[in-house]
């Protein structure tokens, strides 16, 4: 099988209420990535999020090099994790999480 | 210098809220609809605040006293995508800086003779990505038709394509990086996106703000020194 290029995106979650946890977050974006691309690009997308700061909001998260910008069009369109509205912003991507710095 | 040319602030006692909001996502203006004391403000924050008018009138004539009434005292004035003579009027008028299609009009279509119009004319189509935000399912498929539809119809055209939030809470403004995947997932390419978020919002408020001051004529006319009235001896 073709190895596939990962891509990591350095990023925070800003927020307007109580703590996120990695679990509801990460829920989040598989579920918004399902509803705006569907099962086959959700499937390919390799998602996974490596680190996540739920204080600071800030973290690494991984995917398909290919599904980037579905992943993270996706978490950019999440105004609301539970009762906490939140907004998403990309900071840096990478080939490797060093990159990343 | 991204500016977000579309942000509605309940009242001027929350300004603080979006300001903070709008430091934290490296967002260096914001064109709220709230009445503001001149056109452009600095605030203390280090934010400019551009003044913004979205022209109401049903009718042409009633639109073009509004529009003569607004124009001197906002950097942007916006007239929202709706009926047809009265869109084509916008789209042709160089005083109008943006056609709006957000929450309110969605159902409405950009025609590809008015895209072309407003090429012409130099009026940017506006997309307020909060209706994305605020819906979900079917809904936010219908939404999502809707923009993409008037994104390739101005591409298409050669129109220029204005991203905003149409933010009326602090937390649904989005970071520019953000608001890029945003123009990508409307249809647009890296470049255009790119356009969209940073330089058409910063070319049109220039322009106005050019047009605002008290050196220019007309286009292309500048008073660029001013004489004394020197008597010979």
């Amino acid at each position: 099988m073709k190895k596939t290029r990962k891509r990591y995106l350095q990023f925070t979650l800003h927020r307007n209420g109580a703590e996120i946890t990695e679990k509801q977050f990460s829920g989040a974006i598989w579920s918004s990535l399902l509803s705006l691309y569907g099962e086959i690009c959700t499937a390919d997308s390799k998602f996974y999020l490596n680190s996540y700061d739920t204080k600071k909001g800030t973290g690494i998260l991984q995917c398909n090099a290919t599904a980037l910008e579905k992943v993270i069009a996706s978490a950019v369109m999440i105004s609301s994790i539970g009762n906490t509205r939140v907004s998403f912003e990309p900071k840096k991507t990478s080939g490797t999480i060093r990159g990343l710095g | 210098m991204p500016i977000d040319l579309n942000v509605k602030i309940p009242s001027l006692e929350r300004i603080d809220d979006f300001e903070d909001m709008a430091g934290r996502l490296g967002i260096t203006g914001i064109a709220p609809s709230t009445k503001l004391d001149k056109p452009v403000v600095a605030s203390r924050k280090g934010l400019v605040l551009y003044a913004r008018a979205d022209l109401k009138s049903k009718r042409i004539g009633s639109l073009r006293k509004e529009l003569e009434l607004l124009r001197r005292r906002s950097v942007i004035v916006a007239f929202p995508l709706a009926g047809v003579e009265t869109s084509n009027w916008a789209a042709g008028d160089r005083r109008v800086d943006l056609l709006t299609l957000g929450e309110n009009n969605i159902g409405s279509q950009l025609k590809d003779s008015k895209a072309h119009l407003a090429e012409q004319s130099g009026t940017a189509l506006e997309i307020q990505f909060t209706a994305i935000l605020q819906s979900t399912g079917l809904n936010r498929s219908r939404v999502l038709k809707g923009f993409r539809e008037a994104t390739r119809t101005a591409l298409d055209a050669g129109m220029k394509i204005v991203l905003t939030s149409g933010a009326s809470h602090p937390i649904n403004m989005r970071a520019p990086m953000a608001m890029t995947y945003i123009g990508l997932m409307l249809g647009m390419n890296r470049a255009d996106s790119r356009e969209a978020v940073f330089n058409v919002p910063q070319r049109i408020v220039e322009r106005n703000e050019r047009k605002l001051s008290s050196e220019f004529v007309g286009p292309g006319v500048e008073i660029v020194k001013r004489g004394g009235n020197h008597e010979k001896d």
